[in-house]
């Protein structure tokens, strides 16, 4: 084999190389799981209903 | 051929370059067999939790009586309406709203019923009505329906994240009826996550 083909022998096999380095970097990701649901809670809100009722005039026949 | 050599040299150096990256990274993932392998988790986690508040909290009528000349006065906050009365007004009924991050049930109480409210009077009517524009099959829904004091009810089965309620009320005032004073009903809104 002469020299040529050699290099050009050796550049592909590089390259080989290249490429199983790459794919094993990316197909060895961190795996993040979803997130667990936990706990289910209750809360409370308060409102006011409010009113003043005064005497009305004519109650208990004042007339 | 002097130059011919040195491509060559450099060729066997990028070959063994890649060589040992790639032998670093398998060693590194634990993918080549026979390397004791480990493996790592990030976990998440985060809590559901039910949120709700009014925001609208106070509904005030107002201070006032019966017209003098009338047995009963009526006031609707879902219109605003009166009939009969003087002084009082009606409010534009409270307003809640899911703040959480999860879908909710919801339960409404009063600690007080139409004749606490409107003490001393003959027949007097309290009651309440649940608008279901974003929640289905609620009870109370769009129909006025009589509170009971400390009676928990479930208006909403699915009450979805940031959606609000409105709450109407009905007040049905005798002529006889007077409150010496400000009179209340406190409403408890409940939201449970689901």
């Amino acid at each position: 084999m002469d020299n040529g083909k050699l290099i050009v022998a050796l550049l592909l096999i590089a390259i080989i190389f290249s490429v199983i380095t790459l794919v094993v970097t990316m197909n060895s990701d961190v795996v993040v799981t979803p997130g667990n649901v936990q706990g289910e809670t209750n809360d409370v809100g308060t409102a006011s209903v409010v009113l003043e009722i005064v005497r009305n005039p004519s109650a208990g026949g004042g007339a | 051929m002097k130059r011919e050599k040195l491509i060559l040299t450099l060729s066997w150096i990028i070959v063994l370059v890649t060589l040992l990256s790639l032998i670093v990274t398998l060693n590194k993932f634990g993918v080549i067999t026979g390397q004791a392998t480990d493996t790592g988790e990030a976990n998440l986690s985060i809590t559901k939790f039910a949120s709700i508040r009014f925001t609208d909290a106070i509904c005030d009528f107002g201070s006032g009586n019966v017209d003098e000349d009338s047995t009963y006065g009526w006031m609707y906050t879902n219109n605003g309406s009166t009939q009969n009365l003087t002084g009082l007004s009606a409010c534009d009924g409270l307003i809640y709203q899911n703040d959480g991050n999860s879908e909710i049930t919801v339960n409404l109480s009063s600690d007080t019923a139409a004749a606490g409210l409107l003490p001393g009077g003959t027949s007097p009517a309290f009651e309440w009505m649940v608008d279901d524009t974003n929640c289905d099959g609620v009870a109370a829904a769009n129909t006025y329906t009589t509170i009971s004091a400390g009676a928990d009810v479930t208006v909403c089965s699915n009450l979805s994240k940031t959606s609000t309620q409105d709450v109407d009320f009905y007040l049905k005032i005798p002529e006889d009826a007077y409150t010496n004073g400000e009179s209340s009903a406190v409403i408890t809104v409940t939201g449970s996550a689901i």
